[in-house]
């Protein structure tokens, strides 16, 4: 299409898209135009007194042809130019990015790796780019995959980097070619970028500098056939024993629709193993498997596909991740304010529940409080907790049927507030004093509830409706109550579960919350919430608006356990991801060796107020067990977080052990780990990113090119208008188009005249 | 009428204690744990009508020569009910016994009124909150049974659960009930309930509970040997059977020997018992009933 846009218009469309029209005759326009006019008048009169045989309408259909004629020989006469800038052969660097990481070694449809185009076309100064782009521009070689340098050409490429980070490899080559009279960067790659930061941050120096990239796209933009998973996202911690449901994206060209076995595994042991239907050609399917871990400690979990015969990559089959499996016992406060089923079989359910301690504060009689499972005689002697540090011992509250008039004004701030400052976990059960008919409306924890609650309706008769539960869409997706049943059988599971029964009618959830639990019954006049949850500051608040779900246990055959499966995946669930007072994190939990990485830590003291003064110590222990202690430093832009910037030098696991101390008193500590190692990045998302190299090119005023049309390249950049240019004048009055224009126009009128009998 | 029940009691605590002078006092071993049933004692299960004469129509009660009738079953609201547990009877042992003068069958002894009271107490002692009419009356065999985790039976001394009975009990027990068996005496009756118990939970341990466990002080700290049996001057003794034989797991049942605090919820209010008494008696009840909530 460009050769024939060439061949009409003498110039390629770069040139008229960099240039800008003129006309170069000489005297004035007006003068022009009034001769046009003088003779085209005349053309028109010739063509109006004369008579004949001719109708008014052939008259005007000729005179016309005629006028257009004219036009357009006036318009040549008038020696039209573009005057565009182009650079002075020599005088402008040329900056050449080439990807050097492992997917350019990927073979394409025709088996050759996609790094065989930068050998053909730039490994030799006899080759045909090279040439044409030496003759006007001094090169200049840069190498990029993680990190980015200057290489002497592309015979110095090794094609084993992990990752691919496009944007900085066009800053830092930007940078490096700052001082030069740079007319553009050419970016050779198969654009599969793998960084994190977004690419318009580095993208925004090369538009401030007026720096063109011209991105070169090798490789195919599918590769076919193959099967890849998509990113696995774990918590970061979890209590040792929980069960843990993830979604696993797996996607397939050119494979067919098969079943394959989806693998997880750990140390070598097997999790778990599903089998997966994949689906339609580049459509991706959600694999949902579930899978318990029960060793406490940092854990690596590899989720894999077996290699199937004929898959053009093999690395893009497996996935890893890693978190932290808690060995902690995690405190739980329940407070119950009447004396009821519901507490001694949530009691049961996790009694045997290693991670769980559910404390009890049982109101049994008005000022009588019964105490059960606390740690020393002096806990919660006072009846519930009164100051911030009290509460915030606890990493989950369960307020039973007790309304809130029990509790002083101070006391439900500070449960609002541990759950949006503390980040802990609460959780209101259904009762008679519970939500609405405990006079919960209008308290600060009123909007932590993940449910709208509607004032009671009075009447003689207390509400009361038999419901059956099911699960939701979204609860069918959250392990807290799969019920221990396999993934398709969770449904028939909720479904073979006796009714129970609500005195708290609830419908509706606020907005951003999230139902996996509803209820339908006779009497009730919409389906109720059963179960919700939403994220509420640091920490997340659910409503179980049931009273009575022991029935679930008492009612099914002794054997079944969906009732203590329930609740102790419901706790442990409450209590994911409940923050301590030191909270570090690691910016990427794999990094290669020698790549820089950040280590943060938010610090806070017990009443989880962002601390500023604190000294932050992170213990490093090396692969090979060296051991150095590291200061972190506090962020000043942000209270309480506290940062350091290391580096790996050798490949393996690092620990990292943050502990935070203040006034000689120890805040609190945390355990991270990092993995240094070569990275499998560069095999997912391996076909050629089209969209994201024509971005680079179009937001910075360069131009998109494939391996077959990169042979235009050379005159592009020199029209772009970058470096030392020089002002000149193209005409345009000799382009075929025109004379084209002028025969078609001539040949028009003949055959009208022949057509009508009037040559 | 209150003369002759009076005299009843004394004769029979009397028969009671020349039986067990007869066969010596119920061994106990170190850790408190009833030996194996006496299987020459080994008895004949057989099977009584279920409801016997008793029939369920309205409110009330009767004593003595009266049909008694049993009030209708409160409705179902997720509430602590008093659940009385009807069973079948060994007629043999029913006839054997004294019959204390009455007709009607010995699981609804103190019926109804000492449920009545009792609910009246926890009403005022507790937030239990309990309605004035929430008690029932159901059997061990009977699926409704499951929505009442707490039960009460009594007079065990001719428990002859059907195989039905003894299965639903076993489920009930399992699946998280508390049973509270009271009102019986006499090593005899404990030797065949613990025999009989053990068709329903085999194996099953009778473990003497003392006042440190947790159960006398889940409301009112008591000592269990305070409280003095209605029967006279007896030994009173509390055992309980744990999951698994375990007395580190839940407790599902707690047996009241040589005591009958369901007497005393009774006849609370008339005079019968001094008051003293009837208070510990219904603090007994009244901890049984938090702690079977809240373990």
């Amino acid at each position: 299409m460009h050769r024939l846009f060439e061949l009409l218009f003498k110039y390629r469309p770069i040139v008229f898209e960099q240039g800008h029209f003129a006309l170069g005759a000489p005297g004035a326009l007006r003068a022009w135009l009034l001769g046009a006019g003088v003779v085209g008048a005349v053309a028109v009169a010739t063509y109006t007194l004369a008579r004949g045989k001719t109708r008014p309408v052939d008259r005007a259909v000729m005179a016309g042809l005629r006028l257009a004629l004219l036009g357009v020989l006036v318009f040549c006469l008038l020696q039209p130019v573009l005057v565009i800038s182009s650079v002075v052969p020599q005088q402008n660097f040329v900056g050449i990015v080439i990807d050097d990481s492992k997917s350019m070694e990927l073979p394409d449809a025709d088996g050759r790796p996609r790094s065989a185009f930068v050998q053909d076309a730039l490994g030799s100064e006899q080759s045909k780019l090279i040439e044409d782009l030496s003759e006007r521009f001094t090169l200049r070689f840069f190498r990029f995959s993680s990190s980015s340098s200057r290489i002497d050409g592309p015979s110095d490429l090794a094609y084993d980097g992990t990752h691919t980070h496009i944007g900085a490899a066009l800053d830092a080559a930007r940078q490096e070619l700052s001082g030069v009279p740079l007319s553009g960067l050419i970016l050779i790659s198969d654009g599969a970028d793998n960084a994190t930061t977004p690419l318009t941050r580095d993208l925004v120096p090369l538009q401030a500098a007026g720096v063109p990239v011209f991105t070169v796209g090798v490789g195919d933009e599918s590769v076919s056939p193959d099967i890849e998973m998509g990113r696995v996202e774990l918590p970061r911690s979890i209590l040792e024993g929980s069960e843990l449901l993830v979604d696993v994206v797996v996607t397939q060209t050119g494979m067919g629709r098969r079943s394959v076995p989806l693998i997880v595994e750990s140390d070598d042991r097997i999790l778990a193993q599903e089998q997966v239907e994949l689906g339609p050609d580049g459509q991706p399917v959600v694999a949902r498997v579930p899978f318990q871990l029960d060793k406490a400690g940092p854990t690596r979990i590899r989720f894999r596909i077996p290699v199937q015969e004929g898959e053009r990559v093999e690395q893009n089959n497996a996935r890893e991740a890693q978190l932290q499996v808690l060995g902690e016992r995690e405190k739980i406060l329940y407070m119950e304010g009447e004396p009821r089923h519901e507490l001694k079989f949530i009691r049961r359910a996790v009694e045997d529940d290693q991670n769980i301690q559910l404390v009890v504060l049982q109101r049994t009689a008005p000022g009588k409080f019964l105490r059960l499972d606390v740690d020393s005689a002096s806990e919660l002697v006072g009846g519930f907790p009164r100051t911030r540090e009290e509460l915030y011992r606890y990493r989950a509250l369960v307020l039973g049927s007790i309304e809130a008039s029990f509790f002083s004004h101070d006391q439900l701030q500070m449960m609002a507030d541990f759950v949006s400052q503390r980040g802990g976990g609460l959780l209101m059960l259904g009762g008679r004093h519970a939500f609405a008919e405990g006079g919960w409306i209008g308290t600060p924890v009123e909007e932590v509830l993940p449910v709208v609650m509607e004032p009671p309706q009075d009447g003689p008769d207390e509400f009361l409706a038999e419901i059956r539960v099911a699960p939701t869409p979204a609860g069918l997706a959250n392990a807290a109550v799969q019920l221990g049943a396999p993934p398709g059988e969770v449904a028939a599971r909720w479904d073979s579960l006796p009714a129970v029964t609500t005195v708290n009618p609830i419908s509706e959830l606020r907005p951003g919350a999230t139902e996996l639990l509803k209820g339908t019954g006779e009497a009730l006049a919409a389906d109720q919430v059963v179960l919700a949850h939403q994220r509420y500051g640091r920490g997340k608040a659910l409503a179980l608006t049931v009273q009575d779900d022991w029935l679930w246990q008492m009612i099914p055959p002794v054997e079944d356990q969906s009732h203590e499966t329930f609740w102790r995946q419901l706790m442990r669930w409450l209590v994911d991801g409940v923050p301590n007072e030191v909270r570090a994190a690691v910016a990427q939990e794999q990094v290669e060796q020698g790549e820089p990485t950040r280590v943060t830590a938010q610090v806070s003291d017990s009443a989880f107020i962002d601390v500023n003064d604190a000294t932050v110590t992170a213990r490093i222990t090396t692969p090979s067990g060296m051991v150095e202690d590291t200061a972190l430093t506090w962020v000043v832009q942000r209270d309480g977080e506290y940062g350091l910037d290391f580096t790996p030098s050798e490949e393996g696991e690092y620990r990292i052990d943050v502990a935070a101390e203040r006034d000689g008193h120890v805040l609190g500590n945390d355990e991270i780990h990092l993995r240094a190692a070569p990275s499998d990045e560069e095999y997912f998302g391996a076909g050629r990113r089209t969209q994201l190299l024509e971005r680079i090119a179009d937001e910075t005023g360069g131009r998109f090119y494939t391996p077959t049309t990169v042979s235009t390249l050379p005159d592009d950049i020199s029209v772009t208008g970058a470096g030392v240019t020089l002002t000149e004048e193209r005409d345009l009055w000799d382009m075929p188009a025109l004379f084209l224009l002028m025969f078609m126009l001539m040949a028009a009128e003949w055959g009208y005249r022949r057509s009508k009998g009037l040559a | 009428m209150r003369p002759i029940r009076v005299l009843a009691i004394l004769l029979l605590l009397a028969l009671g204690s020349i039986g067990e002078m007869a066969r010596g006092p119920l061994a106990r071993t170190a850790e408190g744990v009833l030996p194996g049933p006496p299987g020459a004692r080994a008895l004949m299960a057989q099977q009584i009508p279920r409801r016997g004469r008793v029939q369920q129509r309205g409110r009330g009660g009767g004593r003595r020569g009266q049909q008694m009738t049993l009030d209708p079953n409160a409705p179902y609201d997720a509430r602590f009910h008093f659940v009385r547990i009807r069973y079948t009877a060994d007629p043999n042992r029913t006839t054997g016994r004294p019959s204390y003068g009455w007709d009607d069958p010995m699981w609804i002894h103190d019926y109804p009124r000492a449920e009545r009271n009792l609910l009246k107490i926890l009403q005022e002692t507790t937030l239990l909150a309990p309605g004035d009419d929430d008690y029932d009356v159901l059997t061990t065999d009977d699926p409704e049974l499951m929505r009442y985790p707490v039960a009460y039976m009594c007079e065990v001394g001719a428990w002859n659960p059907s195989p039905a009975e003894a299965t639903g009990l076993h489920d009930y027990l399992l699946k998280g009930g508390f049973l509270i068996v009271d009102d019986f005496r006499g090593e005899r009756d404990l030797q065949y309930f613990v025999h009989t118990f053990r068709r329903v939970i085999p194996g099953a341990q009778f473990m003497q509970l003392g006042k440190g466990h947790e159960i006398f002080d889940s409301f009112f700290e008591i000592d269990p040997d305070s409280v003095i049996p209605p029967y006279g001057p007896r030994d009173p003794r509390y055992y309980g059977v744990f999951e698994d034989n375990d007395p580190s797991k839940r407790l599902m049942m707690i047996v009241n020997y040589d005591n009958d605090i369901g007497e005393y919820w009774e006849w609370s209010g008339t005079g019968f018992y001094p008051i003293d008494i009837t208070n510990e008696g219904y603090k007994v009840a009244i901890d049984y009933i938090i702690y079977a909530l809240t373990h």
